[in-house]
């Protein structure tokens, strides 16, 4: 047995005997990445919220007074009270268009069915800032294409539209919601197996009984996830409020942020303050979508096999649904789009007529390409749109391949740390960056693209993460397992089998990060400088100053910029399903 | 002959939300070089785990295993990680890669890492385990476009292409239809005799264990209750619970009255049985006799002779060649198959015959628990308690 004993003796005895040193290097090197990436930037934010004086300046002490000087304002009370409605009120109406939308599509025979879809995905894609700027060419009192029949036909001094209202916010956000809720409704359809529906019919349930006591129980813990996601995406939102809101004094958590930044001197400690509480709220909300969603886990609805349910004939309401898509789809889509194509050929917003078509021409594209901040901003959308995705997706395959498979201590962890930047605002995040940059002043990233990708990463970890353990959960670990009982180490099987087989889901979350990166506002707001700026701020940044033709006409380069990724992502992927069919 | 594999005093505790589990409890055996060992059981027994912690894929809490002269487990917890250990392994999905070819999938073990061969060797050796498992041709098609059958063999192909020391297969067959089961078990025999592989077998089917292996390990709750060759293991159930889970048995429980040469009168509610002797059991001692089904005479005369009870037939399953019948007598049910050609009605008066030695004694066992899944392999007799012994 001599060689037995050779052979053991290479490996050390103990716990860690079965370890290969690249494996702890490995989930090592992960939790430090994940914890500078997401702790640190939320213990400093909470640090400097208890901190007498900003990043800037000397000295300080513990102190609880920028809390009190929050809670003592009255404008932080109204602010609440904004953020609760703003959230509410659109999540609410989103979710009645969405989920009726989406009950039409896919469980009725209506008309232009696919045609919903695409332009589901598509309008899904359009930057909030854009779309924010849209309704402000259709609702402006004076001149917007809404108030036409008050102003022009009545003669009336302004129509009964504005833009600037907490009520316009509210309609605008849900219409925005609209299309990622129906994409998401529509998969807890799919994923849901009609047979349940189907034995309620045969037990004698009629369809009303049947939706009232089978489909929505079944489903409430997928949608309850769908509430939670989308809410907490729109009480961190900056674009909307910021356009919408700011002009009429409508402030919510990300847009009394930006103003405490934007102010000189800078209040830190308002923004930190509430940058923390936000966050906070944040985490509450995560912690119900993870309880909500293992509930669902165990409700199994979801199989991974798609399901393709009977259809309700509509019967003589067919005509109708048809209708109620194409009205949707013109109201929330075609008109937004066309708006903002008209606004990027006039000099100055006027209502369409004659005249105005007249004068349409291409100076405000001449101007943009005129200026040197336009491309500086091109180059580093381009950098985010290069570096940002491929960069998630790489980290988001081997933490998931950590927290699926591994048996690794501290994966639970793992997962959760990766799931954090989600909680706190974009808007905030960039703010706990921007303290770190300042703290750390040594390392020369402040003013270079380069911070902004970092933040970019970590913030979008939080979705591609998900994407990659939903398929790592998907893959049998057999397929794993076989590779190691071939004689391969872990390493080799990871690159050649694992990171393989997740090509297609990597591509998908890939896309999502990029749209998502290159058409982010607030998180570059904060640290943005002249060298580092990108495509939204240049927008932004027009649209501040009153250059309104100039903001629509950049937006309508970044539509074309993100236009050309999806079709990109899309021959990719149908390259590789042709191939492994 | 040579150990191939050997497996001492194997643990591998689980932790659950419901605490540790001890998924397999202080398990050794010992494979003999070129033999066909099978591991059976129900699921859950911990056949799987051990098996998985003889490739590497699950870390052995105790005990040691060799494959050959390599300890990759050794008392001091001391592990070869899975990708040294010289096996080949077929999963129970097949694990066949799908982004490969057929080549390519079979080319993978030898064509990376440690085992790595030139070129022109890679080849060679691919093509030569594909046609071992008759896939020649077929080199370039995708891996997906397979069928079933053909996933299996290319596992089997990738499994061997290494030239394992041990070959692991873990419930192979499960996923085929009926038909294809058949032919693949027959093909897998074959296969394995030829090569004169060692190989080691996970099974919940009795009749794969039975018709493949040269030793079998019958496994409960993370334990071996039973190892022998398969003949012993049918005709010679040491407990209940083999007895019940190797082939159909009907179990009638009684009361050891006296020993008679080398047999023993067993005193049951259905009637006296003359049961070939068990050692261990003295007059007044409880005990189970186990008769299978086939070994079960039904005559519509009453015969003179021991063993002979009498019941009603109560109901009948046309099996094709033969009826399967249940024959109520005092009460319980006691299965027995009529040959075809003989016509028997519900409802007949029957005299019910088994000699001597086909009636088995077993032990009073103890921590028997009643199977929960009632898979219909055992007909359970007197229901309740059994009588109190005076």
């Amino acid at each position: 047995m001599a060689t037995a004993a050779q052979t053991v003796r290479r490996f050390a005895p103990g716990r860690l005997a079965n370890l290969e040193p690249q494996y702890v290097i490995l989930v090592g090197g992960l939790g430090l990445i994940l914890a500078l990436l997401v702790l640190a930037p939320l213990a400093i934010l909470l640090f400097y919220s208890l901190w007498s004086v900003g990043p800037v300046d000397d000295g300080g002490t513990f102190t609880l007074e920028n809390y009190r000087k929050t809670f003592l304002a009255g404008s932080t009370y109204q602010l609440l009270y904004n953020t609760a409605i703003f959230g509410i009120g659109s999540v609410a109406l989103g979710l009645v268009f969405g989920v009726s939308l989406a009950w039409v599509v896919e469980r009725t025979n209506a008309p232009f069915r696919n045609f919903a879809f695409v332009v589901a995905i598509i309008t899904a894609g359009i930057p909030p800032l854009l779309y924010a700027m849209a309704w402000v060419f259709l609702l402006n009192e004076r001149t917007g294409v809404f108030n036409i029949p008050f102003t022009q036909w009545l003669g009336w001094n302004k129509g009964i539209f504005s833009p600037y209202t907490l009520g316009t916010l509210v309609v605008v956000e849900a219409f925005r919601l609209t299309p990622t809720i129906f994409l998401m409704v529509v998969g807890l359809f799919r994923s849901m197996d009609p047979a349940l529906e189907e034995a309620a019919a045969t037990s004698g349930a009629d369809m009303r009984t049947t939706v009232r006591r089978v489909t929505l129980p079944v489903m409430l813990p997928g949608l309850l996830g769908v509430i939670i996601f989308v809410g907490t995406a729109t009480i961190g939102l900056f674009e909307l409020p910021a356009i919408l809101g700011m002009p009429g004094g409508i402030h919510v958590f990300a847009t009394r942020i930006y103003l405490a930044m934007d102010t000189t001197p800078r209040d830190y400690g308002l923004a930190t303050s509430l940058g923390t509480v936000a966050a906070l709220i944040g985490i509450v909300g995560i912690y119900y979508y993870h309880r909500v969603t293992r509930v669902q886990q165990k409700f199994a609805t979801i199989t991974g096999k798609g399901y393709r349910p009977r259809r309700i004939d509509l019967g003589r309401f067919r005509k109708w649904a048809g209708a109620a898509i194409i009205f949707y789809f013109f109201l929330m889509v075609v008109l937004p789009s066309v708006v903002l194509i008209y606004a990027s050929t006039q000099p100055f917003f006027k209502p369409p007529s004659i005249s105005a078509f007249e004068n349409a021409n291409l100076d405000a594209y001449r101007e943009i390409f005129g200026q040197e901040g336009f491309w500086i901003g091109l180059r580093n959308s381009l950098t985010l749109i290069a570096t940002v995705p491929i960069a998630t997706m790489l980290l988001s395959a081997v933490v998931s391949w950590v927290v699926v498979r591994s048996k690794a201590r501290g994966r639970g962890l793992l997962d959760t740390l990766a799931f954090i930047p989600f909680t706190a605002p974009s808007i905030v995040f960039g703010l706990a960056f921007l303290l770190i940059a300042f703290w750390v002043d040594w390392i020369p990233v402040y003013g270079t693209i380069w911070l902004i990708v970092v933040v970019h990463v970590a913030r979008f970890l939080a979705y591609g993460t998900r994407a990659t353990n939903g398929a790592m959960f998907q893959l049998h670990k057999e397929l794993e397992e076989a590779g190691s009982v071939s004689g391969v180490g872990w390493l080799t099987v990871f690159r050649r089998i694992t990171l393989r087989l997740l090509v297609p889901s990597l591509v998908a979350g890939w896309l999502w990060v990029a749209i998502h990166s290159g058409r982010e506002l607030s998180m570059a707001l904060l640290l943005s400088t002249r060298d580092s700026q990108i495509l939204s701020l240049v927008a932004w940044g027009a649209w501040e100053n009153g250059r309104s033709s100039e903001a629509a006409a950049i937006g309508m380069i970044l539509m074309v910029m993100m236009t050309v990724i999806v079709i990109l992502a899309r021959i990719v992927t149908v390259r590789l399903t042709r191939d492994h069919g | 002959m040579a150990v191939a594999v050997r497996v001492e005093n194997m643990e591998k505790r689980y932790a659950t939300d419901e605490g540790a589990v001890n998924a397999v409890r202080g398990v050794s055996f010992d494979v003999e070089d070129g033999q066909f060992f099978t591991l059976l059981g129900p699921s859950g027994c911990g056949k799987s785990t051990t098996l998985r912690c003889i490739a590497g894929l699950e870390k052995a809490d105790g005990g040691e295993i060799a494959i050959g002269d390599m300890v990759v487990v050794s008392q001091s917890g001391a592990q070869v990680p899975a990708h040294q250990r010289p096996i080949g392994m077929v999963f129970q999905s097949y694990a066949i890669w799908p982004h490969m070819d057929v080549f390519d999938n079979v080319a993978f073990p030898i064509s990376r890492g440690k085992g790595k061969l030139p070129k022109a060797e890679v080849r060679e050796r691919v093509l030569e385990a594909l046609s071992l498992v008759r896939l020649d041709g077929l080199e370039r098609r995708p891996a997906p476009q397979l069928s079933g059958g053909q996933q299996q063999r290319l596992a089997l192909a990738r499994a061997l292409v290494r030239q394992p020391k041990a070959l692991l297969l873990d419930e192979p067959l499960s996923n085929l239809d009926a038909k294809l089961r058949d032919d693949m078990r027959v093909e897998l025999k074959t296969l394995t005799e030829r090569l004169n592989i060692t190989t080691l077998f996970v099974t919940h089917d009795q009749l794969e264990a039975l018709t493949l292996s040269d030793k079998i390990a019958v496994m409960r709750d993370g334990e071996i209750v039973q190892l022998g060759g398969p003949k012993d293991i049918y005709d010679d159930p040491n407990s209940r619970f083999t007895a019940e889970f190797i082939g159909t048995t009907n179990l009638l429980e009684g009361t050891v009255a006296s020993i008679e040469g080398d047999a023993m009168r067993v005193e049951t509610p259905q009637g006296a049985l003359l049961c070939a002797a068990l050692d261990s059991l003295a007059p007044g001692d409880r005990a189970a006799v186990a008769v299978r089904p086939a070994n079960i005479g039904v005559s519509a005369e009453r015969l003179d002779a021991d063993n002979a009870l009498e019941g009603v037939v109560e109901t009948i399953v046309f099996l094709g060649d033969s009826h399967d019948c249940r024959v109520n007598v005092g009460g319980a049910l006691i299965r027995a198959f009529v040959h075809a050609s003989r016509s028997v009605q519900r409802g007949d008066k029957v005299y019910l015959t088994m000699s001597a030695s086909d009636c088995r004694l077993l032990p009073p066992d103890a921590a028997f628990v009643e199977r929960e899944d009632g898979g219909g392999a055992s007909a359970r007799l007197g229901g309740g308690a059994p009588p109190a012994v005076a």
